[in-house]
């Protein structure tokens, strides 16, 4: 069993898989600096450092939305991306405005705000894990009655201009040159890193994407880890409302739309995607394509009517490119 | 051969020309470790029913795809009609007249009986508009002419399990089949539905047509076969006129795989009692009736064909599927358990027949994979220690020698054996005392075949109990203290080490037996007695 | 059978509904009225066609959330054709072709390219949404064309004329499931593909097809739509495609099994009308409907789904 043409096999086969995946992520990578080269060769604005900090300070609300699909997508695979996160975090957010306005001090607008998104995120679980729907028809419907709620709330109207407590973590500066949101991003990742590389929370959540009955078959509590993950992203997303408003300074019943399609491309374009699989660090290379792009888009002045049909074909071309190369990994053996 | 197929071409019809509707001649199957088919040989002449008789995993099913184009054999020929049919493809088998009527439902649940029957062929007119009269009369034709009544409106789902077995059979009539495979047809019959169906099977051999039957039920093939083939491990071992020989003699050619020095059996003392079912019934699975018990210093065999409920036995144990009536007693106290999860709390241990389903995540490192029924119990906290998990994961990898360059290793990578290796690391992780391996060295190699039973002597030694289902008769007589035989969702027979031969097993496996044992009825077929219990 | 099981043969959503419209009547006098009936059968007979597309779909084991948008896009096509002075037929046939062509490039992302149904059109719902609002530049087209107006209008008070198109094409795509080989290989597909596929049947072709046929009849619904609007839209179809998906599951269709008929979804339409006309008769105020709908709608679901899983696994 152990003899040296088995191991030599195995040896060439585990390379030639290695080889493929991690090509896969450096290629990433790679698309991820040759876009910024080319996007600055031709555009002296691109690389200023008021450019920098400002694609920065965009991509904060797509990564950490993208860090709570990163969760959902793991454990539930392709067909389990939380598509109520656009919603969640405009009702959250629209909830805190609408206490800062009223006086309520803004630390405890903001903890019944994330605690508000979480409580949508169990209610998808519950659907979900224990309902039997399937994760896209839970989190699709939950949208749209949700959307209709910061609808209701707001009554059509934008609510602005808040109290600078309200703002910080919108628009302050951390030592004057770390912006606020990314402070708040950076905490996420490194705590959505953590949580699933180190914990065994993170464990059961790969375990049960990877194969679903054999972690059954563990013991591993199924419906359990599949609620805890959709109360992560619901939170997050809350956390993302809080971040966009703060930002802006402004919240209207729609904020979180724009926000459906790239929340969850990010994860695949980071090479999740398939239950198990997909990590933190992908997402974020992901979200930093998807906002240079926006923001090169930005920079040459292609016509904002352009622009959702450009990032919709990208979403399909890299979801596409994505899936063949998962399956060839898969198939290698 | 030359001669045959010069005589079918001069004769005009090749029916009346070749006496035999189909040879198959020293066919040979390879797939990757296994070697399925050896050299062999087979024939069929019109009108007849040949059995083709042998254990699990003696190479039927894989004749059966080759014969209908779903395999091509790395050697030999098949004839049809006396005609070379060379690299067959389902399309051309069917084209040839070749019938097959696979165990599992191919029929579409929400299509009607006549509607399936026509599946790839509807009858349309105007254009696209569907003929639904003509399907309607066309099918209740080729049912009358079977002498049977199935109403063609009703769904496939509505119909009993032998009335789906007519339909497919005439599925098979619109095509001109002139041979028939049927694999295990009277599998999930009642008696008399197996009288229907072999009233059938009477009509379509008084037609001409040449069938193929795949059984494990002896008495029954006595009645509708005329001859038998039996394989063994893929090879073939002989062909006679099932009216000459005797059922003990059939059993005798099935079995005689030489029991060697394979398997390891050290007497150990027992020790209490730690497992105990009563009377464990469960109408979603078939499970009727079943009682055993386990103790420890013992590996306790269970022994039965595919689909007797071994497996359904074990999971239920192991509270993975639920069971309507019975108990479970797990060290002494009734077991309160609803899923896995409370059974491995109890310190009770699975390794599933199917290990890439159920007990492994392929993509995930083998650390990951050892430690994932144990996370609570290593990291209580909830925070996994990457060097405590490495030095535990390669712990169990030197304990059971699993050949990986370390724990990081995706376990996709490794070969079947070592996977198996990683299941019972997992298990061994948990602190498990009550293990059940079901069909522990299927599909791996004999050197880690020789270790996983070392490691399940191992167990026995160090007080604990196992359980081991296995289809190898050598392997459950070599392994085992006792053998319990399952026969269609309930257990027939406990055999002592000391009486078990493959011959016995095999006949209490496939009712066979000369003796009845003491708790089964008085009918001449218990097991599917009484089909309204 | 027994006359009391015929009656309990009969979808408990029929009774809901019944229960409603009593419901209702009761509250309000002034809903059991002719033209009460006939607005709900103009403002559901858009949403009774996509859902018909959608119980295609879904029949194969399908999903297709690019309808709402393809809806949206064909509407925008026939008007835009409409305003380059093309005839009335030509601007339609525009339109129905341009949801064949959606629907084709969704089939081979689907059935060729082998993507799970959900993300490539969740993916395609971006990309023709996107597309729409670029041909509008974002605005609301407006068209005054009297003859393309018409086939969504009402001729006098009583003839709701979008509504019998509409049930022309409902009544279409119910006789191209039942009787002819394409309805048939939906089924099988859905209930038991490898079985349809090792009884010959070429699946991936039928699958792809599924999703032209949807696109297809999804653009005749947004026609309809537009000229009853006398307005093509850029964002009208938006979560339409919900509503199509909450309709046929609430009419019995099962998401997995390929069990199900349109007609079940045409009482699931009729659920989804009745509660929106309801809740205006009773002077819910119109900023609380979606929100009410969106909650009614996905816990309605809820109960439905786990109701057929339980018969399922009882089978």
């Amino acid at each position: 069993m152990n003899s040296p043409a088995v191991a030599g096999v195995a040896l060439k086969q585990r390379l030639a898989q290695v080889e493929l995946a991690t090509w896969a992520s450096v290629g990433r990578f790679v698309a991820l600096i040759v876009l910024c080269i080319g996007i600055g060769s031709f555009s002296s604005v691109f690389f200023t450092e008021r450019n920098i900090s400002l694609t920065l300070t965009n991509a904060c609300v797509l990564i950490i939305l993208g860090v709570g699909e990163t969760f959902t997508i793991i454990t539930c695979g392709p067909d389990g991306p939380d598509l109520s996160v656009g919603s969640i975090m405009t009702i959250t957010a629209v909830v805190a405005a609408l206490m800062a306005k009223a006086g309520i001090f803004f630390g405890f607008a903001f903890g019944a705000s994330l605690l508000f998104g979480a409580a949508i995120g169990l209610v998808n679980g519950l659907l979900i894990a224990r309902g039997g729907l399937p994760p896209f028809i839970a989190t699709y419907g939950i949208q749209w009655a949700v959307f209709g709620f910061a609808y209701v709330i707001l009554k059509g109207y934008v609510v602005y201009d808040f109290g600078a407590d309200f703002r910080f973590i919108g628009n302050a500066s951390l030592f004057g040159f770390l912006p606020m949101p990314v402070v708040v991003m950076a905490v996420v990742v490194v705590a959505g890193f953590v949580l699933l590389r180190k914990t065994t929370l993170g464990r059961k959540i790969y375990a049960v994407g990877a194969n679903r009955d054999a972690a059954y078959m563990s013991g591993i509590d199924v419906s359990r880890t599949i609620l805890i993950a959709f109360v992560v992203s619901g939170f997050l997303a809350a956390l993302a409302g809080l971040v966009f408003v703060a930002r802006t300074n402004a919240v209207q019943a729609d904020i979180g739309a724009q926000y459906l399609l790239t929340a969850i491309a990010v994860v695949f374009m980071g090479g999740g995607g398939i239950g198990g699989q997909g990590s933190v660090v992908g997402t974020v290379v992901g979200a930093l394509i998807m906002t240079v792009v926006q923001n090169a888009m930005d920079l040459y002045g292609v016509p904002g009517v352009w622009r959702n049909a450009i990032i919709g074909a990208l979403i399909i071309v890299t979801v596409l490119f994505e899936l063949q190369l998962k399956r060839k990994i898969v198939r290698r053996n | 051969m030359p001669r045959i197929s010069s005589s079918a071409a001069a004769e005009s019809s090749p029916l009346a020309s070749s006496e035999y509707v189909l040879q198959v001649r020293n066919v040979s199957k390879a797939f990757p470790g296994v070697q399925a088919l050896d050299n062999v040989s087979f024939d069929l002449k019109p009108g007849e029913v040949h059995v083709l008789l042998g254990e699990n995993g003696a190479g039927k099913s894989t004749l059966m795809k080759i014969i209908a184009g779903a395999y091509l054999p790395d050697a030999g020929e098949i004839l049809i009609d006396g005609q070379p049919a060379a690299n067959l493809t389902p399309r051309k088998a069917q084209e040839l007249g070749v019938g097959i009527i696979y165990q599992e439902f191919n029929l579409i649940p929400f299509l009607n009986v006549a509607e399936n029957i026509f599946i790839d062929q509807l009858p349309t007119r105007q254009l696209i508009r569907l003929d639904h009269k003509t399907a309607h009369r066309k099918a209740r034709e080729i049912l009358a002419s079977l002498n049977m009544e199935v109403p063609t409106h009703a769904l496939a789902v509505e119909l009993s399990t032998a009335q789906q077995q007519i339909v497919e059979v005439a599925k098979a009539l619109t095509h001109n089949s002139r041979i028939l495979i049927m694999d295990e047809p009277t599998a999930s019959l009642t008696d008399r539905e197996i009288e229907q169906l072999f009233m059938t099977i009477r009509e379509l051999k008084s037609k001409g047509i040449g069938i193929i039957y795949i059984s494990h039920r002896l008495r029954e093939m006595k009645e509708i076969g005329d001859r038998v083939t039996v394989l063994r491990d893929g090879r073939y071992v002989g062909t006679h006129n099932l009216s000459e020989v005797t059922v003990d003699s059939l059993v005798t050619m099935m079995v005689g795989r030489e029991i060697d020095l394979l398997y390891e059996h050290d007497e150990v003392s027992l020790g209490e009692e730690v497992l105990r079912v009563e009377g464990l019934s469960s109408k979603a699975t078939g499970l009727r009736d079943v009682s055993m018990n386990l103790r420890r210093g013992e590996i306790v065999g269970l022994a039965g064909l595919v689909g007797s409920g071994r497996t359904e036995l074990a999971r239920a144990i192991f509270n993975a599927d639920r069971h309507d009536e019975g108990r479970i007693i797990i060290f002494g106290k009734e077991s309160k358990g609803k899923t896995p999860k409370d059974s491995v709390r109890n310190r009770i241990a699975l390794l599933p027949e199917d290990r890439k389903r159920q007990g492994l995540a392929l993509i995930l490192s083998v650390a990951e994979n050892v430690l994932s029924a144990s996370l609570d119990k290593v990291f209580p906290r909830g925070w996994v220690d990457q060097r405590k998990q490495k030095s535990l994961s390669d712990e169990y990898i030197k304990i059971l020698r699993i050949a990986t360059p370390s724990g990081a290793r995706i376990t996709r990578d490794l070969s079947g054996g070592n996977q198996q290796k990683v299941v019972i690391a997992k298990w061994l992780a948990t602190g498990s005392e009550i293990f059940i391996f079901d069909e522990p060295t299927r599909g791996i190699d004999v050197g880690a075949k020789c270790e996983i039973y070392g490691f399940m002597n191992h167990l026995k030694k160090n007080n604990c109990a196992v359980l081991m289902i296995s289809s190898e008769l050598p392997e459950v007589i070599g392994m085992s203290d006792r053998i319990f035989v399952m026969r269609e969702g309930t257990i027939v027979a406990e055999v002592s080490r000391g009486e078990a031969t493959q011959e016995k097993i095999i006949s209490y496996a496939m009712d066979a037996a000369p003796e009845r044992p003491a708790n089964s009825g008085t009918d001449q077929n218990p097991a599917r007695a009484d089909p309204g219990k | 059978m027994s006359p009391l099981k015929t009656l309990l043969d009969i979808p408990k959503i029929f009774w809901v509904n019944v229960a409603l419209i009593v419901a209702f009547s009761l509250i309000s006098s002034r809903y059991m009225t002719i033209l009460n009936a006939i607005n709900i059968m103009q403002q559901g007979a858009v949403l009774l066609v996509i859902t018909a597309a959608m119980t295609i779909v879904i029949l194969s084991e399908g999903l297709d959330l690019s309808l709402g948008a393809v809806m949206t896009m064909a509407g925008v096509v026939s008007v835009l054709a409409l305003g380059a002075g093309l005839p009335v037929p030509v601007a339609i046939l525009a339109g129905v072709l341009s949801g064949t062509f959606l629907g084709a490039i969704t089939g081979t992302l689907i059935a060729f390219c082998k993507m799970s149904p959900f993300i490539a059109t969740l993916g395609m719902q971006g990309v023709i949404f996107g597309f729409t609002l670029a041909l509008t530049h974002s605005k609301a087209i407006f068209t005054d064309n009297a003859n393309f107006i018409l086939i969504g209008s009402r001729i006098g008070r009583y003839v709701p004329l979008a509504a019998i198109l509409c049930g022309i094409i409902f009544l279409s795509v119910w006789a191209t499931l039942h009787h002819t080989k394409f309805g048939r290989y939906v089924i099988a597909i859905g209930g038991n593909e490898s079985g349809a596929h090792l009884s010959g049947i070429n699946t991936t072709f039928w699958k792809w097809f599924v999703y032209v046929f949807a696109g297809t009849v999804t653009a005749m619904g947004g026609i309809i739509l537009a000229a009853r609007l006398e307005v093509a839209d850029p964002i009208v179809g938006v979560g339409w495609e919900f509503d199509a998906i909450a309709a046929t599951v609430l009419g019995g269709t099962s998401l997995t099994t390929g069990r199900g008929d349109v007609s079940g979804s045409f009482l699931g339409v009729l659920l989804i009308m009745l509660l929106r006309n309801g809740m205006n008769v009773v002077g819910t105020p119109p900023i609380w409907q979606p929100a009410l709908m969106g909650t009614i709608i996905i816990f309605a679901i809820a109960f439905q789904v786990s109701t057929t899983m339980r018969e399922e696994a009882g089978r």
